[in-house]
């Protein structure tokens, strides 16, 4: 049997469970600012770290550039005036030649292109003999 | 008034992720982007190097006009050239009393880069003294050319008493044909 006791006591149970979930118990507002403050001083501080770090490193794009090597045609004065020089001298060699009659006392030009007088080696050649020469 | 400050945290915390998310997503852009931006800045600079490669070439080619059509004139050029050449020695040839004959004609490619070479063996026969002055010519004729090879032979005609010479003469010329 129910005594007025036990009811009372039944009461009491069911009145403390309707309280329901004690959020004063687990949320305590000045935490939770205080969380939710140092959360938004995380974030900025992180965004201001990552903006001077991308800052510093796009600001120097320039630098990252490299410099290709160029392949300019190297003109060497030198050695086309030497050149011109040779091919000047072959030109006033030959222009001689082009215009002589070949006779038995003609000069003649040597293989190296040097005139000599009366060294022709042909004629130190005994008759019906050979040579031959390659380069 | 329970359920309040749950809200405002978890209002809060859907504020932050959106925000990072946010940076993270800008960050990711501006990498693209960066990367982007560094190739055209190369792209740029070696655009800009071609053009002052290409002003200092032209003015190169410019200052130089003269030695280089002077050099041009020492090298055979073309088909109608290499046929003067061969022609003027054939002259040459016909001026001195010398016979001659052309024996072969060959294409070398690459001899002297960026030059080809025309190989030309010639059988000459003739008199001491023309024969002398037609080496002579061959090899001081006014082009980039060599007298690689030469043979001849001396000989003397008993009855007559004259001396002939007879060989071959092998001239390689520089021509721009490949």
């Amino acid at each position: 049997m129910i005594t007025k006791k036990d009811m009372l006591k039944m009461v009491r149970q069911v009145y403390r469970q309707s309280r329901g979930f004690q959020l004063k118990k687990s949320c305590d507002p000045d935490r939770e600012w205080l969380f939710i403050l140092f959360g938004t001083v995380c974030l900025l501080a992180s965004g201001v770290v990552c903006t001077v770090i991308a800052y510093s490193r796009y600001d120097a794009l320039e630098a990252q550039v490299t410099d290709t090597t160029s392949s300019v045609v190297r003109y060497d004065k030198a050695t086309i005036e030497r050149a011109l020089e040779r091919y000047r001298d072959k030109e006033a060699a030959f222009a001689k030649l082009e215009y002589t009659t070949p006779t038995a006392t003609t000069m003649t030009a040597t293989s190296s292109g040097q005139t000599v007088d009366d060294q022709n080696p042909l004629d130190q050649m005994p008759p019906s003999t050979s040579v031959r020469v390659a380069n | 008034m329970a359920t309040r400050p749950l809200i405002t945290a978890l209002s809060t915390s859907i504020l932050a992720i959106t925000s990072a998310t946010g940076a993270l997503w800008l960050a990711h852009t501006n990498a693209i982007e960066a990367t982007r931006l560094a190739d055209v800045l190369q792209t740029l600079h070696d655009e800009q190097n071609t053009i002052h490669d290409q002003g200092v070439l032209r003015e190169l080619l410019d200052t130089t006009v003269t030695e280089r059509a002077e050099l041009s004139s020492y090298v055979i050029n073309g088909e109608d050239e290499t046929i003067r050449f061969l022609s003027r020695i054939d002259n040459l040839a016909a001026v001195y009393g010398v016979t001659l004959s052309t024996d072969s004609l060959t294409i070398v490619p690459k001899i002297r880069k960026p030059y080809a070479g025309l190989r030309v063996v010639y059988s000459f026969k003739g008199s001491d003294e023309a024969v002398r002055v037609f080496i002579g010519a061959l090899e001081t004729i006014p082009y980039s050319s060599t007298v690689t090879a030469l043979s001849v032979t001396k000989t003397i005609d008993e009855q007559t008493g004259v001396t002939l010479i007879s060989g071959s003469a092998t001239l390689l010329v520089s021509t721009t044909q490949s």
